[in-house]
């Protein structure tokens, strides 16, 4: 439920003339109560401290996590109330524990400009409250940005630096680096001091820059993502998914056929495929039913992200393509024969061809002697292009005039003859009648 | 008689070395080059690099290329025709002439710089050793 916090209006004036600088933050909630805070109230996962005196953080996202849409909505709000007084305010920031919504301000202005806000912002029933914080938004930018242009500015091994972003929930920039080194890290502590700052080690770099094969949140359809087992697979994942408090993913079952997690190059383990509800294939049969159904539903699985959200777009073109297409809506009907559709994976990219039969069960010769693919669709195209190894998963659709994608299925697997390849993939509408959700669509 | 052993024979002959210049043609349309996700620092002259295969299916490095900047590896596969999917990820083997050094890898597949990783992508830390032998994941 969305609420107003009116009574900060009417203690506005108090809290202007108390609060200042002093340490201490003011409260107000919807509730009128008010109480003071400290001013580093300390949220997120407790970091450790490199020898330069850096604070090391993890994998994890440091920004705001939303419970709900309200939250997004008030989160947003705030967020907007900092960028306008970027120099007098630092970023809000959510604490789901307590339940607070704080604002935060560096001076005088930045207070007034808060507590003014605080009259009309949407809360999503948290409480809100003001605090001082060590940096505006401004100062932070400037950090950030500062970080980007180490290698003209000659700090040795500036080069393993790659990314920046705000810690929203400490207010800090949190930096990311390739590995760590010790004269980097020094050189960024004279710089910058320790308190403003975070470190982060994580492999990627200009080489990981966003595409299919290096996919980053917003997940998208069209990329490459590794699901754990034995064997570990490479896949391609398919249409965003409306499932779940995160984003969530479509790809094939035979990714995951006993369920497992979900890695990107350079975000490892950041969702998962719960077995048999999510997930209907055997390694030894081929398709099974999904948990408590009893129509086989061809090879699709969900993959449901810990933290990070995933997006109506899917990679299209060529191998390793950072190019888009946005996904407008599922296609009207079941599949039928005669239908053109395109398939885009990581291995093979783009390929076209026709549907044929519908409602087929394949045997899959090459992986075993009793491996069906059960309630699939085949489509025919020209060789010697023809997805691969690695393709299956991959979003299975028809072009529009006005670039958007509609979608028609998941890659399941393909049968290549030369000049000629069969593919074969599962009807979008058994994804849908088969697991919880719906499509992500852009309209 | 004679003549027509001799035209029968020699049709043969033409029906086999076309047959065999299909197979080898399929064979070659089939052998395609396939991408490499990410490399692995074994030591300075041992790499692997991180791609995908199949059942049935023959992948191997098939080129080298170095030069002072950048090593550029070319992996490729031969399916056979067989209808299936086949998604294992797999790790192969790089012998370098120079130690890798700071030169950058590059797919031949794609033209794209290669990321370097610690582990492989669903064996991260702690769960790998960096710089561990390769591994079929």
């Amino acid at each position: 439920m969305v609420r107003r916090s009116r009574w900060a209006l009417l203690l506005a004036p108090l809290l202007v003339g108390s609060a200042g600088m002093s340490g201490n933050a003011i409260a107000a909630s919807g509730g009128g109560s008010v109480k003071a805070a400290t001013a580093d109230a300390p949220t997120g996962r407790a970091a450790t401290m490199d020898p330069s005196g850096i604070r090391l953080v993890g994998l994890d996202p440091l920004q705001f996590k939303r419970e709900n849409e309200e939250q997004g909505v008030a989160f947003n709000a705030a967020l907007n109330v900092a960028f306008v007084n970027r120099d007098d305010m630092g970023y809000p920031r959510v604490d789901h524990e307590s339940g607070t919504l704080t604002l935060t301000t560096v001076n005088d202005a930045g207070q007034k400009a808060a507590v003014l806000a605080a009259t009309n912002l949407e809360t999503a029933g948290l409480k809100l409250q003001i605090a001082p914080a060590q940096a505006s938004v401004a100062k932070l930018d400037a950090l950030a940005d500062d970080a980007t242009r180490l290698i003209e500015a000659g700090v040795p091994n500036a080069d393993l630096i790659w990314m920046t972003e705000p810690d929203q929930i400490n207010n800090r920039v949190v930096i990311t680096i390739t590995r760590s080194n010790a004269q980097l890290l020094s050189a960024l502590a004279s710089r910058y001091g320790t308190d403003l700052i975070e470190i982060r080690v994580r492999m990627g770099g200009p080489a990981a820059a966003l595409n299919r094969n290096s996919d980053a949140p917003l997940f998208w359809g069209g990329a490459l993502v590794t699901l754990s087992g034995s064997p570990t697979l490479n896949c391609t994942t398919g249409f965003a998914w409306n499932a779940g408090t995160y984003g969530a993913m479509l790809t094939a079952g035979h990714c995951s056929p006993s369920g497992g997690h979900a890695s990107y190059q350079n975000y490892p383990n950041v969702g998962s495929v719960a077995s048999g509800s999510e997930e209907n294939w055997s390694n030894a049969t081929g398709t099974t039913y999904y948990t408590g159904q009893s129509v086989y539903r061809g090879d699709v699985a969900l993959i449901r992200y810990n933290a990070y959200g995933s997006g109506p777009y899917i990679y299209s073109g060529a191998p390793g393509t950072s190019t888009s297409s946005a996904v407008a809506a599922m296609h009207s009907t079941w599949t039928q024969f005669g239908d053109a559709v395109a398939v885009d994976g990581v291995v093979n990219g783009e390929w076209s061809g026709v549907v044929g039969q519908t409602g087929a069960n394949i045997w899959y010769v090459a992986d075993g002697t009793n491996v069906w693919a059960r309630n699939v669709v085949d489509a025919t195209g020209l060789g010697p292009s023809c997805p691969q190894h690695g393709d299956s998963g991959a979003p299975v659709y028809q072009k529009r005039s006005d670039g958007k994608v509609t979608a028609y299925g998941i890659l399941s697997g393909f049968g290549e003859f030369v000049v000629s390849c069969d593919v074969y993939f599962t009807d979008i509408w058994n994804a849908y009648y088969g697991l919880p959700g719906t499509l992500k669509v852009t309209g | 008689v004679v003549i027509t052993r001799l035209r029968t024979l020699r049709r043969r002959w033409i029906v086999l070395v076309v047959a065999l210049a299909l197979v080898v043609a399929a064979i070659r349309l089939g052998d395609v080059t396939v991408p490499i996700y990410y490399y692995r620092v074994i030591n300075d002259r041992t790499l692997v690099v991180g791609s995908t295969t199949g059942p049935w299916t023959w992948l191997r490095i098939t080129k080298v290329s170095e030069t002072s900047t950048s090593v550029t590896v070319e992996a490729r596969h031969l399916s056979a025709p067989l209808p299936g999917f086949g998604d294992e990820a797999v790790e192969l083997t790089v012998i370098l002439r120079d130690p890798i050094g700071d030169r950058t890898l590059i797919d031949a597949d794609t033209g794209a710089v290669v990321s370097r990783a610690l582990c492989p992508p669903s064996l991260y830390p702690p769960y790998c050793t960096p710089n561990a032998p390769p591994t079929s994941q």
